[in-house]
């Protein structure tokens, strides 16, 4: 009697457990209004930022943005460094710049500015050429290219004195790509420069980039994961700051962990809290900026230490040149960093490249659908193992009862059911993240679902 | 109010002694080479010379004339009028104030967003 019931109640547990994984299925893929995808990217934003905190630092003292933005370009204007004032700067305002670069022997550069076509306005791009050329042969320098394939006329032009890589793409959801069409992206490339066999690696490559160059070893997407712990921009560091009393978001212990976690939660409540205005203080980004204008006056006019701090800052390390214009729309929405240059993604890459190498955090795939039900199928799993064990414990363990007798999670077993839920689906996120070096599953859709399934059973249908 | 005779000759005076003082500082001069050999060329720009620092002489060397795409016009030890490409150089003259760290900007909150494009205007009549 004993057994016939416990088989009972583990039939009823493994229907359930088909039933509510097609629940599932059927709405990961009907994605009701846009829900799922809302929150599966809301999802990774929200786990990217709670594990920000836990992203460190070595791989990213080998990398440098050079940064141009209004105020930058205004200084180096007034001074008759620049022929404009204004966006954009003229070819020999960026051949002034990557000369200078230059200067330092950097491991290779990468511009990313898009050139698209010769401006009628400015006829000074020979001397860019000149300078390009100057560079070639000393210094690997990469241009952005857009998107595969690379038709612009002058683009090719470009590509006579310097190199292209990809800059732009299309249809990974969340993922940014290696190469497309065989051609790298500008992080693969510069990875390439950064960790090769062929020279000595920078010391921030944790492994050699040969992988790379086997057959498919690029070819799935990269989810980039974003550290939070900002590193402090070089005209500050000439001014005598240090991280914590010039970056306003600067979070890099367990304690900033467990508060970003708490800021995600709380969503914009967060705000309404005193002392609690992000605003306040100068937002940083993940990597050392060295701004245009303190680049040229430094390398002018600096003093002996000055000019030895922005030599530390420029030789052999991968330098990206970008800009930073209000009203541009190269600018990435980041999870804990807030809206940063697009310069920057292309940077994180880079730096996820040299500290992951092969294990770089890969999209699910282009259909997530099936990865989705997959780890939700695990996660009900335990959910209908749990409500089979309540059951039996309620028939007093023998199963005696002849009815069936369902147990709903209602009062204080509803709340410990979200708890439960709340830890699986925690769980099961990082442990495709970390052990499958997948991209965050949709977690928030998870909590979703269990909830759907926890009013089926409360209603007695299954 | 009516300035006495006395205020008005000081003034003038002040004024004639001090505008070459206010025009000089306004001239511009190259007062080095930058990058070494440095980009010049002569007549119509069809060809460009590298030139060392050795051959443009002494400096300062006082800019006569700028192109506005990226030349300045010098005179060369020999008489000679030449074009130098402005970057290479460093010209004195001017010095606007660093700007200080805390007044930069390189990141901004998630929820800020530019509804506008810059430098864009179309003219659909």
């Amino acid at each position: 009697m004993e057994a016939v019931g416990l088989c009972r109640i583990v039939s009823w547990a493994m229907f359930r457990w088909v039933m509510y994984t097609l629940i599932g299925f059927v709405i990961l893929v009907a994605d009701p209004f846009g829900l799922g995808s809302l929150s599966e990217a809301g999802s990774q934003k929200v786990l990217y930022e709670v594990v920000g905190p836990l992203y460190t630092t070595e791989s990213r003292d080998d990398i440098t943005i050079v940064l141009v933005n209004e105020a930058s370009l205004q200084w180096l204007y007034e001074n008759g460094l620049t022929s404009t004032n204004e966006w954009p700067l003229l070819y020999t305002d960026w051949g002034l710049l990557l000369k200078t670069i230059g200067q330092y022997a950097p491991r290779a550069i990468f511009v990313d500015v898009f050139f698209e076509r010769e401006r009628v306005m400015d006829s000074t791009f020979g001397s860019m050429q000149r300078a390009l050329e100057g560079l070639q042969k000393q210094i690997p320098v990469y241009f952005a290219g857009g998107m595969r394939p690379y038709t612009s006329s002058f683009l090719a032009k470009i590509d006579q004195s310097a190199n292209l890589a990809g800059s732009a793409w299309e249809g990974y959801g969340s993922g940014v790509p290696l190469q497309q069409g065989g051609q790298p992206m500008a992080a693969l490339a510069l990875y390439r420069e950064a960790c090769s066999s062929d020279r000595s690696p920078l010391p921030g490559c944790v492994g050699l980039s040969d992988w790379t160059n086997k057959d498919g070893a690029t070819t799935t997407a990269m989810s980039v994961v974003w550290g939070s712990y900002p590193a402090l921009p070089f005209a500050a560091e000439l001014e005598g700051y240090v991280v914590e009393n010039y970056c306003s978001n600067n979070s890099a212990s367990i304690g900033d962990l467990w508060m970003n976690f708490l800021k995600s939660a709380a969503g914009e409540l967060w705000k309404l809290l005193p002392d609690n205005h992000e605003d306040s203080g100068v937002r940083c980004l993940f990597h050392r900026v060295v701004d245009a204008d303190e680049l040229m006056r430094v390398f002018d006019h600096g003093t002996m230490q000055q000019k030895e701090a922005l030599t530390s800052a420029l030789q052999d390390k991968v330098v990206l040149l970008g800009t930073n214009f209000e009203g541009l729309p190269d600018v990435i929405e980041t999870p804990g960093l807030g809206l940063v240059p697009g310069v920057e993604m292309h940077a994180m890459m880079l730096d996820n490249l040299m500290k992951y190498g092969p294990d770089y955090v890969r999209i699910a795939g282009l259909n997530t659908v099936p990865y989705n039900v997959a780890v939700w199928s695990v996660i009900v799993l335990v959910l209908v193992c749990w409500m089979g064990y309540r059951e039996w414990h309620h028939a007093g363990y023998n199963g005696s009862q002849s009815n069936r007798s369902l147990v709903p999670f209602t009062g204080w077993g509803a709340t410990v059911f979200f708890v439960v839920s709340f830890v699986l689906v925690f769980f099961a996120a990082v442990f495709t993240y970390y052990a499958f070096r997948f991209e965050p599953s949709n977690a928030i859709g998870f909590l979703g679902l269990a909830e759907v399934t926890r009013r089926i059973y409360g209603k007695k249908f299954l | 109010m009516k300035m006495k005779f006395s205020h008005m000759v000081g003034v003038s005076v002040a004024m004639v002694l001090l505008t070459p003082l206010v025009c000089a500082s306004e001239t511009k001069a190259i007062e080095g080479l930058r990058f070494n050999p440095a980009e010049m060329h002569f007549g119509d720009a069809s060809e460009i010379q590298m030139i060392s620092s050795e051959q443009l002489g002494e400096m300062p060397i006082p800019i006569l004339d700028d192109s506005g795409n990226g030349f300045v016009k010098i005179l060369m030890p020999d008489g000679s009028e030449g074009w130098i490409n402005r970057s290479d150089v460093r010209i004195g003259g001017v010095e606007s104030k660093v700007i200080c760290a805390k007044t930069r900007a390189y990141a901004q909150p998630g929820d800020k967003r530019s509804a506008h494009l810059r430098g864009i205007g179309r003219d659909c009549k």
